[in-house]
């Protein structure tokens, strides 16, 4: 994996010197715009009295646990659908039809479906995550140039074997695109959810910050999502560059 | 083991009959299009066909790909990209006994072929000849009793793969493996058919030792596709530095390579005769100056024909090469035989 230059990183600490500027001024009020210190501030006393743990640590469960699992079956039905012909024309049109779905247009239905409880978060998550990944999964399996098969059956493997050692790691890559994309999506439904219809959260803790006008508060909940955000994407690219070493060689 | 192909028909093949000897090195020669990769897909299983293939009298139309037996060198390679060159040699012995300790064979191939050194690397990290031997390496791992070659050394440059086509000989003669190599290059069908077989339009247009095809044919479509060479009745010669000849025929003096043989002919192909009506410039020896006797025109190309001396040769041009040239009967030319491309006969 690249390593990230420290001059990388001027823009960015540019960025927050001119915010602290700008919200000392007083040309926009502190309460509508706080600067960057006041944000901070406001960290780490709600890291103190436990109230940003609390919600982040909802937030990042229910992240966690939909990610995984949509992931993991949208890989396998990805699998099955790309390797499988038949599979994939019996399948392909119900996906056809509930991919191009936003994951919060199942809000409505799922909060009748299931209740306001855990399990709605995480079905949302599962939902965003499931299409996308599935999706790219098959394009990565029938990506996979057919000689690489052919060569395989003259070796003498089989079909598990040449699915398992290797169309799906010739696949990983684009298996990969797909859950990079999806892991920082995840983080940015799981908040608009929680904004729309869960009481728990980084997403509502915003919303309570929205009504009571505490900017500082939905900045610093903004940081959080950007940086979860950016956390999950490197943390696939990460895995990505360990799991196909041989595509950097 | 000896192959023997009975009727064989699809998409492309059209009843093809070819009986392949034991340990023998048979090129399959033909122009693109030919069906010459489709003949061998067929041996190895991999495309459905009509007709019957025996290996050693027994049928082998209902075994799968995996069991036939044959190692099979594809012409882009398709060495698998996410494997080292030792993982890529191990799969096909790992895929037919997962629980045998296969570590000590591939290392003996590695050995062989002169690749222990780069076992840990992956493909994109070698060079084209490297690719080329670890293919192959991959192809004999599984020992197989049959090895398909479809064109194999394609792209690779011309020294590298003369050195690879020597390697690959060598290795065929000691394993004593039945070989079917398939190539458009006639030289290089020449260097190491132990027979050939041409393959056109789908069909077996003739089967014979290489001096049967080249100096004897009668089949148009051969004589067509091999460019009826212009062969010379060698006189005498005398043996130059460098692995060069100086050959007398018919009062010419032909520089030709020397490949430490006998030499009772010479053979050029029209295409390798290069034709000027300004003087040809650059080292001054295997150019001459004829008259043009005869025009042949043929499609997209034309051929001249041009006497030298006691001695009459073809030579090759495109239809838009020969049209800028000008060049009408009697008019006196000059021609150059490229060195590299005239072969020498016992």
């Amino acid at each position: 994996m690249k390593k990230t230059k420290i001059s990388e990183f001027i823009p960015l600490i540019f960025l927050i010197i001119i915010w602290e500027i700008v919200g000392r001024i007083g040309f926009i009020s502190k309460g509508l715009f706080p600067p960057f210190s006041e944000v901070l501030i406001i960290a780490f006393s709600f890291i103190k009295n436990g109230i940003l743990i609390e919600n982040f640590l909802k937030s990042f469960i229910r992240v966690l646990i939909g990610f995984f699992l949509g992931s993991l079956l949208g890989i396998f039905t990805g699998i099955i659908m790309g390797w499988n012909k038949y599979i994939e024309r019996s399948l392909s049109p119900i996906i056809s039809i509930l991919y191009p779905i936003p994951a919060l247009g199942w809000l409505p239905i799922l909060m009748l479906w299931i209740g306001i409880n855990e399990l709605l978060p995480i079905t949302i998550i599962f939902i965003c995550s499931f299409f996308p990944i599935c999706y790219n999964t098959i394009c990565g399996i029938r990506s996979v140039d057919k000689n690489y098969i052919r060569v395989a059956r003259t070796l003498g493997a089989s079909k598990i074997r040449i699915l398992r050692t290797i169309v799906f790691p010739l696949a990983l890559p684009n298996i990969f695109t797909g859950l990079r994309l999806e892991a920082g999506m995840a983080w940015r439904v799981i908040i608009a959810a929680e904004m729309v219809a869960i009481p728990t959260g980084i997403g509502a803790l915003m919303m309570k910050a929205e009504s009571l006008i505490r900017m500082d508060i939905i900045i610093l909940c903004l940081l959080i999502l950007s940086i979860m955000t950016f956390l999950f994407e490197k943390f696939f690219v990460y895995l990505e560059s360990k799991t196909t070493k041989w595509k950097l060689k | 083991m000896e192959i023997e192909i009975k009727n064989l028909s699809n998409f492309i093949m059209r009843n093809i009959n070819l009986k392949v000897k034991n340990a023998e090195f048979l090129v399959l020669l033909g122009p693109n299009g030919a069906g010459k990769t489709t003949l061998l897909n067929s041996i190895a299983g991999l495309i459905p066909y009509e007709g019957n293939i025996f290996f050693n009298n027994q049928n082998i139309d209902e075994i799968p790909s995996g069991k036939r037996e044959i190692g099979y060198l594809f012409q882009d390679l398709f060495l698998f990209p996410h494997l080292t060159v030792f993982e890529n040699l191990a799969y096909g012995l790992k895929s037919q006994n997962p629980k045998k300790n296969i570590d000590g064979k591939v290392e003996k191939l590695l050995f062989t072929l002169n690749l222990l050194e780069m076992k840990n690397r992956y493909p994109s990290e070698l060079s084209g000849g490297e690719r080329q031997k670890v293919a192959l390496a991959r192809a004999l791992a599984t020992e197989p009793s049959v090895l398909l070659l479809d064109e194999p050394f394609k792209s690779i440059d011309l020294h590298t793969s003369k050195y690879l086509r020597n390697d690959l000989k060598n290795l065929q003669k000691k394993l004593q493996i039945t070989t079917i190599y398939v190539t458009h290059n006639l030289f290089e069908a020449e260097e190491m058919a132990d027979r050939l077989v041409v393959l056109i339009d789908g069909k077996i247009c003739e089967i014979g030792t290489v001096n049967e095809i080249f100096f004897n044919s009668k089949n148009k479509d051969v004589l067509r596709f091999i460019g009826e060479p212009n062969i010379l009745s060698v006189d005498s010669y005398k043996i130059l530095e460098s692995g060069l000849v100086e050959a007398n025929c018919n009062g010419m003096k032909i520089i030709a390579p020397y490949e430490g043989k006998k030499i009772k002919k010479l053979a050029i192909l029209p295409q390798d005769i290069y034709i000027s009506l300004f003087e040809i410039i650059g080292p001054k020896f295997n150019m001459f100056q004829g008259k043009v006797i005869d025009i042949l025109p043929d499609s997209s190309i034309v051929r001249v024909k041009i006497s030298v001396e006691k001695n009459i040769f073809l030579s090759e041009v495109s239809r838009d090469i020969f049209n800028d040239l000008n060049i009408k009967t009697g008019d006196k030319i000059n021609l150059m035989l490229k060195l590299r491309w005239i072969k020498t006969y016992e």
